[in-house]
């Protein structure tokens, strides 16, 4: 979560308007009441896995592009997997949170 | 006999008290001579199966006085009288001859209708008194005064015992103490698991309290302050992110030291090194060290740990003196520790452990091994001077795994000497490393009589071996039994000469060459 609330604080700072959630149920739910620009999940988060949410969003809003946040050497055929489902860009940890602002600037545009 | 020596030892145990207390319980009045006796039936009434009658010497004087009507006659000449059954009425029956002193009588005492001595009716009495059958009445005159002077004469004693009555049988006091002694250990557990949970969800809200609160000031020193702006903050300023109020507390450092370590992991770059800075300056790279001193070893792990992490390299000297604790976790993570924040890695302190290397320390040394002989300058060669067989096993093994081919002359002059265990090492570090060496250490071990040195070199001999290698081959292969050592011999022999295996194999008339021979040549089994 401390992750998670630096990557929210830094966004805050370049005057996105983000919305942060605690595990896969809330993501799923977010995914439809929020109507999400952007979406931003890691792989191994709590009750539903970060496959589970591209899917649901692939689904639901498949215009909106995906970033997965994950250590590569711990999941890499769930990696592989997300990328098959079309994310727009996987970021490795450890990861520099400017470089992610940089990414998101990007594909937002 | 000792068996009825205890039943008797239980059965007194088991009733003394029950009778104690039935004695207790009865204020009995107990006939002692022939007199009380006496007295005691003269005043009591009919007492069942106990009967009276007198005895006469002189008979006639009796028939005279006309009491014939009253009297029997016995065999033997004596005269006895009807049978009584109370004492009282014998006296007065008596008082009828009171006139006459020559007529002799003798009291008769009859039990049962046998005649028995005043002994056996005192017995009987006492018996009865006891027991409750006679009772302790006497026919005196009850009028006010009687009473008052027979309760002078009788004591008082209560029917109850006082104090610890109920204690005194020891059955009870067992069942009393045991549920006792349950129901306290109950409760006590009850109030602890209370007072364990209620501790625990108190840390645990403390912990997300805190949490939030680090939250805050932690991304405002990351993204806002620069390296030298964060170097250069006060300690007004610092505290201005975090309260000394705060700080103060253990569990909130213990929570913003986990939380820095967590994201000392997670991100990289400028963030990473902006991280170390504020573990620095909030001293908690102090408490780091300090617990490398306590005496608990999850507080030392957890010390290297944040050493680790945090490249606190001015600790060196600290964790050196840990590398060799009787604690694995503790001298695991000293070495890792070690092989991270030292400067110069020579792995000497890796070569002075005492302690046998498992696979698991092996597995993680060699991961960091890996990744630091890019950037650090590596002496692997110091660990062959190891005093400890297994670190000198592992120094081979780095040889082969970091490719280090310019240390394989070094093994090469130390191979004579080496004990058969690290010769095998050595071997496949050449075989591995496919680099040539001297025929004479593989044929020398040919010839030795240990199966597994045989058989690496056996294995070796087709990467590095010659053709003195190959003779030796063909001389020990009809001596062989074992099939896998003749299976590794013949596929060396395939490498280094294919001409002379296949003339081999077309003479050989053996069933289990021929399977070797179709194993080695078969597509799939050939690597197995």
């Amino acid at each position: 979560m401390l992750i998670s609330s630096l990557v929210q604080f830094r966004l805050k700072k370049d005057g996105y308007d983000t919305f942060l959630v605690k595990d896969g149920n809330a993501g799923i739910l977010a995914i439809d009441q929020e109507d999400p620009d952007l979406i931003i999940t890691d792989v191994m988060i709590p009750f539903k896995n970060g496959i589970e949410i591209i899917q649901y969003a692939r689904k639901t809003k498949p215009n909106v592009p995906i970033i997965v946040l994950s250590s590569l050497g711990e999941e890499e055929q769930i990696v592989l997997e997300a990328f098959n489902l079309g994310v727009a860009d996987f970021i490795p940890k450890p990861f520099n949170p400017n470089e992610l602002a940089i990414r998101i600037k990007r594909i937002l545009q | 006999m000792r068996i009825n020596r205890a039943k008797i030892v239980l059965f007194f145990l088991l009733t003394l008290h029950p009778f104690k207390m039935c004695f207790s319980q009865d204020s009995i009045r107990s006939l002692t001579d022939s007199t009380s006796l006496i007295n005691f039936l003269s005043n009591h009434e009919e007492i069942p199966g106990l009967a009276f009658r007198l005895v006469f010497s002189t008979p006639e004087q009796l028939v005279t006085l006309g009491a014939d009507s009253i009297i029997d006659l016995t065999n033997d000449g004596l005269a006895i009288s009807r049978r009584f059954d109370r004492l009282a009425q014998v006296s007065s029956w008596k008082g009828n001859f009171a006139s006459h002193d020559s007529i002799q009588s003798k009291l008769q005492f009859s039990l049962f209708e046998q005649p028995v001595t005043w002994k056996n009716v005192l017995k009987f009495t006492n018996s009865g008194l006891a027991n409750g059958e006679i009772s302790n009445s006497t026919t005196l005159s009850k009028n006010s005064s009687d009473l008052i002077s027979m309760a002078h004469q009788a004591p008082f004693l209560s029917t109850k015992k006082k104090g610890f009555g109920y204690f005194s049988d020891i059955k009870i006091f067992l069942i009393t103490a045991i549920i006792i002694l349950f129901i306290s250990v109950t409760v006590g557990m009850i109030i602890y698991m209370i007072i364990f949970k209620s501790n625990k969800n108190k840390t645990e809200r403390l912990r997300v309290e805190y949490d939030e609160k680090i939250v805050g000031p932690l991304s405002e020193i990351l993204f806002d302050r620069s390296r030298q702006e964060l170097n250069s903050l006060s300690s007004e300023e610092l505290y201005g992110y975090f309260s000394s109020d705060l700080l103060a507390k253990p569990l909130f450092k213990e929570v913003l030291i986990e939380r820095i370590l967590s994201l000392n992991k997670t991100m990289k770059g400028d963030f990473k090194l902006k991280l170390k800075e504020l573990y620095k300056r909030l001293e908690f790279d102090k408490l780091s060290i300090r617990s490398l001193s306590s005496f608990q070893w999850d507080k030392v792990v957890s010390g290297l740990v944040q050493i680790n992490e945090m490249d606190l390299e001015e600790a060196e000297s600290d964790v050196k003196k840990l590398v060799n604790s009787s604690n694995f976790y503790i001298r695991s993570q000293a070495v890792a520790t070690l092989l991270n924040i030292s400067k110069s890695v020579d792995l000497s302190f890796l070569s002075d452990q005492n302690f046998p290397l498992s696979r698991w320390q092996q597995m993680n040394y060699l991961r960091i091994i890996r990744y630091l002989q890019s950037h650090k300058e590596l002496k692997v060669e110091s660990l062959f001077s190891s005093a400890n067989q297994s670190i000198r096993l592992f120094g081979y093994k780095l040889v082969r795994i970091l490719g280090r081919v310019d240390l394989v002359q070094l093994m090469v002059d130390r191979f004579d000497e080496v004990p058969e265990l690290e010769r095998i090492e050595m071997l496949y570090t050449f075989e591995i490393l496919g680099v040539p060496v001297d025929s004479r250490l593989i044929n020398s071990s040919l010839l030795t009589s240990n199966d597994k040195l045989i058989r690496r070199a056996a294995m070796a001999a087709g990467q590095i071996g010659d053709e003195t290698t190959e003779k030796m081959m063909w001389k020990i292969l009809p001596t062989i039994t074992s099939f896998q050592l003749k299976k590794s011999i013949l596929r060396s022999l395939k490498t280094l000469n294919p001409i002379s295996y296949e003339a081999f194999i077309e003479t050989n008339t053996l069933l289990d060459i021929k399977e070797i021979n179709s194993h080695l040549l078969d597509p799939l089994l050939q690597d197995v």
